[in-house]
């Protein structure tokens, strides 16, 4: 186990490495960089910025240096130092203070969302797979698959228009406006979490389909294995018989998708992030492709792989411990 | 629970980073932690609209009572401003709510409460030259030596939000110490602050009261550019600045260090900027309680120091808070204005396709709608490339009964009414109605829709011979075709583009419409290897930088690259480089050089009408119609703002509407 974890880090520095080369390359690839979205917007105002001015940014910013400087310059700093660079649409603000300000919703968001997924497709898969096709099944499936096949965003402004059309709620953000600006009281805490379902609900909806397809399958491989015939054969209560035996077996996707958990805290469910106007990191994610500011798209994409390979990790361990089939296979090689 | 605690730092309703961790972590410790008057279920914190009236603020009022705040007659200047309210005098109270489009968006900021620079428009804009400048932080100015001397007086007692005295000090440490340091601006000194021989201007510190700056030769724009250009900073908070600044502060770059930047170099311009830095002193109306981009919101409280009053002397400004929302995507914003959430705003929503809904919503919304002038001179132009590096393509974009047949071909109502919603008149590029450089002839001439005329042009222009189905031949015997690059992000004018190439093969013309992402339209512009190419038109700019400039002569190489980015290029690199333009074009930009070595702005839009008359006759650009004008919206229950603004950027509105004599009453 320890000799499996050793290697499993050695090759987790690799990949990063591997990544965060890949992916400030992709950032450099398309024609300009910052200075000269900066040009354009200046320009689509009527302004003009002097070619002095240009070379000025580019070599404060050090764009005028070839990629693999850059690329040294960036990586070195973070791991020597700890520093993610600057933020150059952010008048050059430390790209860790950006990034870790929005940690949190972030956080609380991917928490509330994967319990809420949980909660609904680990029931349903088992009714399905139990009642298979069966008309609750098939309604069941229905509805996973409905929330799988509409856009996110097209779910959220209709949400949000019909919250404001026939509640009258008002639309985006994480408070009403009198509660904007208002101390923390028990009706802003109610007007927060009259907020907060509704992304939860819409982010939760994509992700059921997939889990209750899985979690039916696995369970219906699992059903008619002849130890449950056996146990059955016992006379074991059936809802006790199954909770024990099939569908603890039928578990495992649910292990393998904590790893999601932690890339999911940075990457903030982008578009409904947006749409939503809440203060996550997948809006400032976005703006910085955008903008093509370079260190913030690349601390991002750094910081999200490492927790993506982190949570592959966690996970494989989580499943280790969970599936003893799987521990004693890297016990016996 | 109306009670008022706007100097408590407790009630920072800013949703920052401890807050979320604390909503994270499980509400009921939020609840814990949030003190008394935890089970009210009203807003909390929040002033009332009470209508109250008296020489300041009743919030203020109390914190002089109990003796935290000085006198208010010893807080305002001795000679404060007085400002006219637009339509009456106001009450107190109110929180305005409105929204930016991503923490991007640090103009609407800017121009509707950080618009307080050292002389102002006055509140209805006119045009660069027309309108009047007033003094504004400075009580009186004057220009001396023909425009080479500028004088300003500063207002005896004015002070900055921490109470401290504004002196000659914040102004030489602005001019020396920010806007001329040598590390600061490692690669060159805004234009700006520099004489023609590059030499940095002359600051002064005449007496206590009056500042003094000192060019070699006139220096025409300098007052409009302080007016009408963010960014361009006079004073600053030596004081509190200072800190940041190694000549003054011995610890700056150990506190750049700890803010996680590299030097002093990076943390100045951040400490230097009120929306990043809460705690930088400023002169605005509202004080700004979080940094930008932090939390949801921006909030803003009234400034207790603020130096305007009203005519019975009332400190101003009326409305107590300012709640910017930063929302992501404009159609929240579109929700957000029909539910009645904002209560004035300006930028981004005002589209015509959005008109309907805004219109439609009016009265559950409780607003109104107000006009807002568009400060561009046209929809889309189209530029065909004069310097096209392949001789034949070249020689036939500068023909100019071509350019003339093409323009006549167009049928410019029918995309006026499919597209703009009917809004707009058939238009050349050329300053709109109402610009001062205005000219029908310019605008109109060639407009006119005409099949025969369009023929009659490009047979003259020698493409008499058509093909098999009707496409016009060159002189080689080849089609004539050409390509029209458009930027895939602008729809309308994708969407134009299309009906304009049906309308040019009806003359026997072919041409090919490529859509492109921004960036990769520009390299190809600027590169010289656009064959045609379109973009919007913006007004000529004749008192500050270069602007619109380059639309009506190439004066820079990136925005007339268009047409004739190898002229800009050698007029710009002092003929060592690019292409000798024609006399004509060589002549233009002359009395452009002229134009802006000219102080006197009458004489200098002369010379502006001169330079015009020029671009009519060369005919650069074939234009398409005027824009349509935008919009805003204002709760029925805010008052004293203007039903009409314009968008031109310098004028910056809503800022010389004064906003800080809005006020809020009454139900919407």
């Amino acid at each position: 186990m320890l000799s499996f974890l050793a290697r499993r880090v050695l090759w987790m520095a690799v990949t990063l490495w591997a990544v965060s080369l890949a992916s400030f390359f992709i950032i450099s690839l398309p024609p300009g960089d910052y200075v000269s979205t900066l040009q354009a917007e200046a320009e689509s105002r009527g302004e003009l910025m002097s070619t002095a001015q240009l070379s000025a940014l580019r070599s404060r910013y050090g764009l005028d240096q070839p990629f693999l400087a850059q690329y040294w310059k960036w990586i070195s700093n973070i791991i020597f130092h700890g520093d993610f660079g600057q933020a150059f649409a952010w008048n050059s603000r430390p790209v860790s203070d950006l990034i870790w300000d929005r940690v949190g919703l972030s956080f609380f968001l991917s928490v509330s969302t994967l319990l809420f997924v949980w909660a609904i497709a680990f029931p349903i898969g088992i009714f399905s797979a139990v009642r298979q096709y069966s008309p609750g099944d098939y309604v069941a499936t229905f509805f996973g698959f409905f929330g799988m096949a509409v856009p996110e965003f097209l779910l959220a402004l209709v949400f949000m228009w019909a919250g404001m059309r026939f509640f009258g709620q008002s639309p985006g953000g994480l408070f009403s406006p009198e509660y904007q600006d208002a101390a923390w009281n028990l009706g802003k805490l109610l007007d927060l979490a009259g907020h907060l379902w509704l992304p939860i609900l819409i982010i939760g909806l994509s992700g059921t389909a997939g889990l209750i397809r899985i979690t039916r399958a696995n369970l219906l491989d699992e059903l008619y294995k002849p130890y449950v015939v056996a146990a059955r054969a016992r006379g074991m209560p059936e809802w006790k018989l199954l909770l024990k035996y099939p569908v603890r077996m039928s578990l495992s996707p649910f292990f393998s998708t904590v790893g999601w958990l932690l890339p999911g805290l940075i990457s903030g469910e982008t578009i409904i992030s947006i749409v939503m106007s809440l203060p996550t990191t997948g809006p400032l994610l976005l703006s910085g492709v955008e903008n093509q500011d370079m260190y913030l798209v690349g601390s991002f994409i750094l910081i999200l792989s490492t927790l993506t390979v982190i949570g592959t990790l966690v996970s494989d361990l989580a499943l280790a411990w969970w599936d003893p089939r799987i521990r004693h296979r890297y016990e016996g090689g | 629970m109306n009670l008022d605690r706007t100097s408590s730092p407790a009630q920072r309703g800013v949703l920052d980073r401890r807050t979320l961790l604390r909503a994270g972590g499980g509400l009921l410790v939020a609840a814990s932690l949030s003190g008394c008057g935890f089970f009210d279920t009203e807003p909390e914190g929040i002033a009332a609209t009470g209508g109250a009236k008296g020489k300041e603020a009743p919030a203020l009022k109390k914190l002089v009572d109990a003796g935290k705040l000085p006198k208010v007659a010893e807080r305002l200047p001795g000679t404060p401003l007085k400002l006219s309210p637009l339509e009456k005098t106001g009450v107190y109270g109110g929180t305005w709510h409105s929204a930016m489009i991503t923490q991007e968006d640090v103009m609407w900021l800017r121009y509707s409460m950080g618009y307080e620079p050292l002389v102002s428009w006055a509140p209805d804009w006119q045009g660069m030259t027309k309108t009047k400048m007033l003094p504004n932080v400075c009580e009186k100015y004057e220009v001396k030596g023909g425009g080479k001397e500028f004088v300003f007086t500063l207002r005896r007692g004015l002070k900055w939000s921490d109470g401290k005295p504004v002196t000659t000090d914040d102004f030489a440490f602005a001019f020396n110490d920010y806007n001329i340091d040598p590390d600061l601006h490692q690669d060159g000194v805004y234009g700006l602050w520099l004489s023609r021989s590059g030499k940095p201007a002359r600051f002064e510190a005449v007496d206590q009261h009056t500042v003094r700056y000192v060019y070699e030769e006139p220096k025409p724009g300098f007052l409009e550019e302080i007016a009408g250009t963010s960014g361009v900073v006079m004073f600053l908070p030596a004081h509190y600045l200072g800190q940041f600044h190694p000549k003054h502060g011995r610890s700056a770059e150990a506190l750049a260090k700890k803010a996680g930047l590299a030097s002093w170099i990076d943390y100045m311009p951040l400490r230097a900027d009120c929306w990043a830095n809460p705690d930088l002193p400023t002169l605005n109306a509202w004080v700004a309680r979080n940094e930008v981009g932090k939390g949801s919101s921006l909030v803003a409280e009234r400034n207790p120091y603020y130096w305007k009053v009203d005519p019975d002397g009332s400190q101003l400004p009326y409305i107590d808070k300012v709640v910017v929302e930063n929302i992501q995507d404009v159609e929240v914003e579109v929700l957000k204005v029909t539910n009645g959430d904002l209560d004035m705003q300006l930028t981004h929503f005002g589209t015509i396709r959005n008109k309907p809904v805004i219109a439609r919503n009016r009265q559950k919304g409780g607003y109104r709608l107000i006009e807002v002038r568009s400060a561009l001179a046209n929809t889309m132009i189209i530029g065909f490339n004069q310097t096209h590096p392949d001789a034949k393509k070249r020689k036939l974009f500068a023909n100019k009964d071509f350019r003339i047949g093409l323009s006549h071909a167009i049928d410019r109502q029918k995309i006026i009414d499919t597209i703009y919603g009917g809004q707009g008149t058939p238009w050349q590029c050329g300053p709109a109605e109402g610009d001062e450089l205005y000219d029908r002839e310019l605008g109109s001439q060639y407009t006119e829709y005409s099949a025969a005329r369009a023929n009659e042009y490009l047979d003259r222009a020698g493409f008499t011979r058509r093909n098999g189905d009707g496409t016009r031949l060159t002189r080689d015997g080849d089609p004539l075709s050409f390509t029209v690059l458009v930027v895939s992000d602008q729809p309308d004018q994708v969407d134009a583009l299309d009906l304009i190439r049906t309308d040019w093969q009806k003359v026997g013309v072919k041409a090919n419409i490529q859509r492109l992402a921004e960036t990769l339209y520009w390299e190809r512009v600027e590169a010289g290897e656009s064959e045609g190419a379109t973009w919007q038109g913006s007004s000529f700019d004749v008192r500050t930088g270069e602007g619109g400039n380059h639309y009506y002569l190439p004066s820079n190489p990136r925005g007339s690259s268009r047409f004739g980015g190898q002229w800009a290029k050698w007029y710009t690199r002092g003929g060592k480089a690019g292409e000798r333009p024609p006399a004509r074009v060589r002549e233009q930009l002359e009395l452009f050089d002229r134009m802006r070595l000219t102080f006197d702005s009458a004489q200098a839009l002369g010379l502006a009408k001169q330079i015009l008359e020029i671009t009519k006759e060369e005919f650069y650009y074939i234009g398409i119609s005027t824009p349509p004008a935008e919009y805003g919206i204002v709760r029925n229950n805010v008052h004293n703002v203007p039903e009409e603004f314009s968008a031109a950027v310098a004028h910056q509105a809503p800022g010389p509407s004064n906003p800080s004599t809005y006020f809020i009453s009454g139900r919407a």
